[in-house]
């Protein structure tokens, strides 16, 4: 079956992209092999003087490359001839296209990205429509390459040098209206006025000046100079682990406007086949897999919200920014006050980002309001509980709530530490309670964790995972345990940091190993960011719970009970003021007990990597979270896991399962048996077989998914 | 028709002097948050709501049609029609005696009605000459044509329009409302002493009264999350007559006796409540707070306007057979202590009467039963809010006390008076 569709009329040829089995089009092997024959039936016609190519699916022009193409050589030095070869079959195909006889046009409404958009570069001329869905860009360093079928020769010379080099290194997709204010597109059309824009253009394509700078001639140096700014920057963001924004930069600096095209060819044969684009393509994939819903559920109409406080008015923000209708409840009108001052803070955040006109924001502050007492919660949804954490509390006034609710309102717990199971006695109806684990602060963390107990009904956990979905959050959907999966897997990481503190390193060291590792803060910094109370409190509880993985460390103890800090929140914690800026608090270097042995610097890395890792495959094992692959995405969503290294459970197959074992082994003969491996790395270590990533150990999804469309 | 029209619920926001705490929200958004808190509180489903109808005098520039946008702004549903009903300072009645027309006519079974009005935010309009000189220099074609117009600039150009004393001027007779109360303080001798003597009344009930009108104010956000407001900041603790004889005379500087401490200040603030047939009601089991059960407005000369109430009380003797006696309580806008007085004399004056083809005076009324939870002198009339305001106070205050009738009764600028009767349920 032909991937194309091509009418002729007037000296026109308009051909229709659709790639069957995909749910967008992608350029993979069918697509690119009847391109080529196209350009063969094109040069026998003649009389056909324009060729205008549009796509058959509604919302997609091309998404991109074909993905599953790039999995097969990620990660896999011994692919790179192959991913050569790749790159050249592309870059010949969009060569001829670019030199056809006929006048090209490339009409496009919806996603264009990635090898897309090089198709549509490689056109005499381009028209987006203005539709919402019409998004064009090169991401591809998201994904750990770049582009290679032409865009790093194409872009520069069609939009100017560093656009293009901004454009390519942080991966930036443009709507149409900024693509044509860059000069990435010719015109803007109404939908259903493109075709009729693509014909006026076949017939008087643009007079294109060269958009070669000036300085060009008199510096020659500049260019390689401007892209090295660029890749120390790109470098910066990324902590050094992503080699893609780099190299992309590299290439483009070094070879623009020299018709150069095998130094692109060869930085995605490089790229494409090191263990970064594995991690980022699954992580890709897995976020993929979070966005789509488990059914159809009745759409939501409205959301109550228990407790005012900062987690209570960033939900309420959440649904509201959602469209959804959110009624707070709180026992004073002050802490109402405080929700709608919550809301009012965030609305300005968003449009200072200029996403949100004041008008709009207005209407999304009316979306929430407040009461002392039950009235506007007879027709809530979903009842989202964000009180104080503590197991009475909680019981009371989700009991009390339930009073006031229909009988198929879905009651969900913002709790972060305690069961659902325990929470649920208080209930006449405990199949309804569902835990959502939102992370703060909720307007910038993309993750929520939502908690399945034993009795919990799958239809009231799809519904709090659909809400979730609604506020633009990816849901995960975990099993019912203490700490849940982010912060079970957190808290072995900061209570090992605040361990080889004890043992006499520093915490302006351990912050800096582990910022190196590719966290995004130090534990220490992020012990001071979620407050040191609230950590200590789940140090505690997750201390009692996993008894086996060693008591919550005295320094954490002491710190919040003795000095009683509580990190940013209170000015102070183990850093003073903000942890920027890098001072160190003083006064806990005065708790610390005498140093006999201070830990090497790859001694911290793993004790810190490997108590969370460990902990992550013992939750695997447990069967906490679904797949590997969504307890990476967890990690790397709540807990800022680099990208780069694709969660721990990635970290654990790039490392070895074998010696990793061996790894903690001698860590749990060294500093304790909350080293021991689990169950899981043990029997995988016997058969020498890398951990599950996906569901059932398939090892690729098949056929529907989108293709270059990062994160 | 025998269906009753229904009241239901009944609420407002609290009252804000003008310029003030909620300088910060418009007409519309005042009228959302009390449709938010109305709804909240009743079980009705939005399906059920045929349209809402809001008063509103000084409507917002950027809000045409502001029940649509008050409607929308308090999440009721895209398909719910809404309209905007203008009889100046009844615009709030006009809502309420609207939508009982609608359901008499068999239109609609339920309205939510909405009076609300943003004082602070009348805007100031850039005068004649300088609209004058903006649209030259915008018609220019030149550089020089866009340029030459400034050199005509004067500083006259600069004074602007004040929208609120425009609003509060009569365009035909071109009195202000003060100006008109200061004629009724002449015609019916009420004294500068009397006026500040009703308007420490004002005061004093309703200072004596925030618990039973806290049952009808619902707390609102203040604008940018700045806290709650759940009380009127009008009505002053320790006002006393020595403090109010010390104003001197605003709309007559050299022998007025109209003062800010005895006439209504200009505020913020919006009502609400849902409008139906009693069976509606009955079948969704609403909270009925009374019904209307008659309504009059009449017309009068416009310099007189502050004596609207005893014509439109007249009409509704006429057309009702209601007399004013039948009525247990009243509620009678202060707009002015001066005017306010003069309506009371007027319903008590055989002679006023003889003008409606009566033999006899509408009715003296006892003072006690009139405002008694103070009026708009001390809690402040914003005026597209204020009709709805009177009709929420009445029925919530017979209620308490078990009474059965009530009057709410108001003056209207440009010469116009209402009257609705009202029962509790």
């Amino acid at each position: 079956m032909s991937t194309l569709a091509v009418t002729y009329a007037d000296g026109i040829a308009t051909v229709d992209i659709h790639v069957h089995g995909e749910r967008m089009n992608v350029l993979n092997q069918h697509l690119i092999h009847d391109l080529d024959a196209l350009c063969d039936v094109l040069l026998s016609k003649p009389e056909i003087t324009a060729v205008i190519f549009r796509s058959a699916k509604p919302g997609c022009f091309i998404a991109g490359a074909d993905i599953k193409l790039l999995r097969a050589a990620a990660g896999r030095p011994e692919a790179h001839p192959d991913v050569l070869a790749m790159a050249n079959t592309g870059q010949g195909l969009f060569a001829r296209i670019a030199s056809l006889p006929q006048t090209t046009v490339a009409a496009i409404d919806g996603a264009c990205l990635g090898g897309g958009l090089e198709l549509a570069l490689a056109c005499d001329a381009r028209v987006a429509s203005d539709s919402e869905k019409t998004v064009l860009g090169l991401p591809e360093v998201q994904l750990g390459i770049l582009p290679g079928w032409g865009g790093t020769q194409r872009l520069p010379r069609l939009i100017g040098f560093l656009p293009a080099l901004e454009l390519i290194v942080a991966g930036k997709r443009l709507d149409a209206r900024k693509a044509l204010k860059a000069g990435l597109v010719d015109r803007v059309a109404g939908a259903p006025f493109l075709m009729d824009a693509a014909r006026a253009l076949a017939a008087k394509p643009p007079v294109r000046v060269s958009r070669r700078p000036w300085w060009w001639y008199i510096a020659p140096f500049a260019p390689r100079l401007l892209a090295a700014v660029a890749a120390r920057k790109a470098k910066a963001k990324t902590g050094g682990l992503m080699p893609a924004p780099v190299r992309a930069a590299q290439v483009i600096g070094a070879t623009a406007w020299s018709e150069d095209y095998a130094a692109e060819g060869l930085a995605l044969a490089d790229l494409a086949t090191s263990p970064q684009v594995l991690h980022l393509i699954d992580a890709f994939f897995a976020s993929e897999a979070a966005k789509k819903g488990g059914g159809e559920s009745a759409p939501l109409r409205q959301v109550g919200v228990l407790g005012a406080g900062v987690m209570g008015g960033g939900i309420a923000w959440a649904a509201a920014a959602a469209g959804l209708p959110v009624r707070v409840r709180d026992l004073t009108l002050d802490a109402i006050a405080k929700a709608h001052a919550t809301v009012a803070d965030y609305e300005r955040q968003v449009q200072k980002m200029r996403k949100r006109t004041p008008g709009a924001a207005n209407v999304v502050a009316h979306r929430v309001s407040g009461t002392l007492g039950w009235d506007g919660f007879h027709d809530a949804d979903v009842v989202i509980e964000a009180v104080v954490e503590n197991i009475e509390v909680k019981r009371k006034v989700l009991a009390e709530c339930e009073a006031h609710v229909r009988d198929d309102t879905v009651l969900a717990s913002n709790t972060s530490s305690l069961t659902l199971t325990d929470m649920a006695v208080a209930l006449r109806r405990p199949q309804r309670l569902v835990g959502m684990h939102f992370f703060n602060p909720v307007n910038r963390m993309p993750l929520v964790e939502v908690v399945a107990h034993a009795a919990s009904d799958p239809a009231a956990v799809e519904r709090v995972a659909a809400l979730a979905r609604r506020m633009g959050k990816t849901a995960i959907v975990v099993q019912d345990c203490p700490g849940f999966l982010v912060n079970r897997c957190l808290l072995p990481y900061l209570a090992e940091a605040a361990r080889c503190l004890e043992d006499g390193a520093g915490i302006a060291r351990i912050d800096r190993l582990l910022r190196g590792f590719g966290m995004p803060m130090g534990p220490f910094e992020l012990c001071d960011a979620i407050g040191l109370d609230v950590g200590y409190k789940v140090a505690k509880i997750l201390a009692t719970a996993y008894p086996d993985r060693g008591a919550a460390p005295e320094i954490l103890r002491r710190v919040y009970e003795e000095l009683h800090l509580t990190g940013a929140k209170g000015g102070k914690g183990f850093y003073l003021g903000k942890a920027k800026d890098g001072r160190v608090n003083p006064q806990i270097a005065e708790l610390l007990p005498p140093t006999l042995r201070e830990p090497g610097d790859a001694e911290i890395i793993d004790r810190c990597v490997l108590a969370l890792a460990n902990e992550a495959a013992r939750c695997l094992d447990e069967q906490v979270v679904a797949s590997g692959e969504l307890l990476d995405l967890a990690m790397l969503m709540g807990t800022g896991f680099p990208p780069a290294r694709g969660g721990p459970i990635h970290e654990l197959n790039q490392r070895g399962v074998r010696p990793t074992v061996e790894r903690l082994r001698q860590l749990a003969a060294a500093h304790g048996e909350r080293f021991l491996p689990c169950d899981l790395l043990i029997r995988h270590a016997k058969t020498a077989t890398p951990l599950p990533i996906h569901p059932e150990s398939v090892p690729m999804p098949h056929g529907d998914h989108p293709a270059v469309h990062a994160a | 028709m025998s269906t009753r029209i229904a009241i239901v619920g009944g609420v407002r926001t609290p009252f804000a002097k003008a310029g003030g705490k909620l300088a910060g929200w418009q007409a519309d958004d005042l009228g959302a948050f009390a449709v938010k808190e109305l709804l909240a509180r009743l079980r009705l489903p939005v399906a059920r709501i045929d349209e809402l109808v809001a008063g509103n005098v000084a409507q917002p520039i950027d809000a045409a049609n502001v029940a649509r946008v008050i409607a929308l702004k308090a999440g009721l549903p895209d398909d719910l029609i809404a309209s905007t009903v203008h009889r100046n300072c009844a615009s709030g009645m006009e809502a309420v005696t609207t939508a009982a027309m609608k359901i008499r006519a068999g239109e609609a079974r339920a309205l939510v009605c909405v009076g609300t009005e943003s004082m602070s935010n009348i805007p100031l309009i850039v005068n004649r000459e300088m609209t004058a000189l903006y649209a030259q220099v915008a018609r220019a074609k030149s550089a020089w044509g866009r340029l030459a117009p400034w050199f005509g600039l004067r500083p006259r150009h600069l004074n602007p329009i004040i929208g609120v004393q425009s609003g509060l001027t009569d365009p035909v007779c071109g009195l202000n409302m003060g100006q008109t109360a200061e004629i009724l303080a002449r015609e019916f001798a009420v004294s500068r002493a009397e006026q500040d003597a009703f308007a420490l009344v004002s005061h004093q009930r309703a200072v004596a009264a925030r618990a039973r009108l806290a049952e009808e104010i619902v707390p609102i956000p203040l604008p940018k999350g700045a806290g709650m407001m759940e009380d009127d900041d009008g009505p002053r603790d320790g006002q006393d007559l020595a403090a109010l004889a010390k104003l001197k005379p605003y709309f007559d500087r050299a022998a007025g006796t109209v003062t800010v401490g005895n006439a209504c200040p200009l505020t913020d603030g919006a009502a609400a409540v849902l409008v139906c047939d009693e069976d509606l009601a009955r079948e969704f089991n609403l909270p009925i707070t009374g019904y209307l059960t008659a309504h009059a407005y009449a017309a009068l000369d416009g310099r007189r306007m502050g004596l609207g109430p005893v014509h439109a009380v007249a009409k509704l003797e006429q057309r009702a057979g209601l007399r004013l006696a039948d009525f247990d309580l009243v509620e009678l806008n202060e707009a002015f202590a001066a005017q306010a007085i003069a309506c009371l004399r007027g319903f008590a004056s055989p002679d006023y009467a003889k003008r409606f083809g009566l033999d006899h005076a509408l009715g003296e009324i006892d003072p006690a039963r009139v405002n008694v939870n103070g009026g708009a002198i001390a809690l402040g009339h914003p005026v597209g809010a204020t009709g709805l305001r009177l009709v929420i106070t009445i029925l919530h205050e017979l209620r308490r006390r078990g009474l059965r009738r009530g009057l709410a009764t108001l003056c209207i600028g440009g010469g116009q008076g209402a009257a609705l009767a009202l029962e509790a349920p």
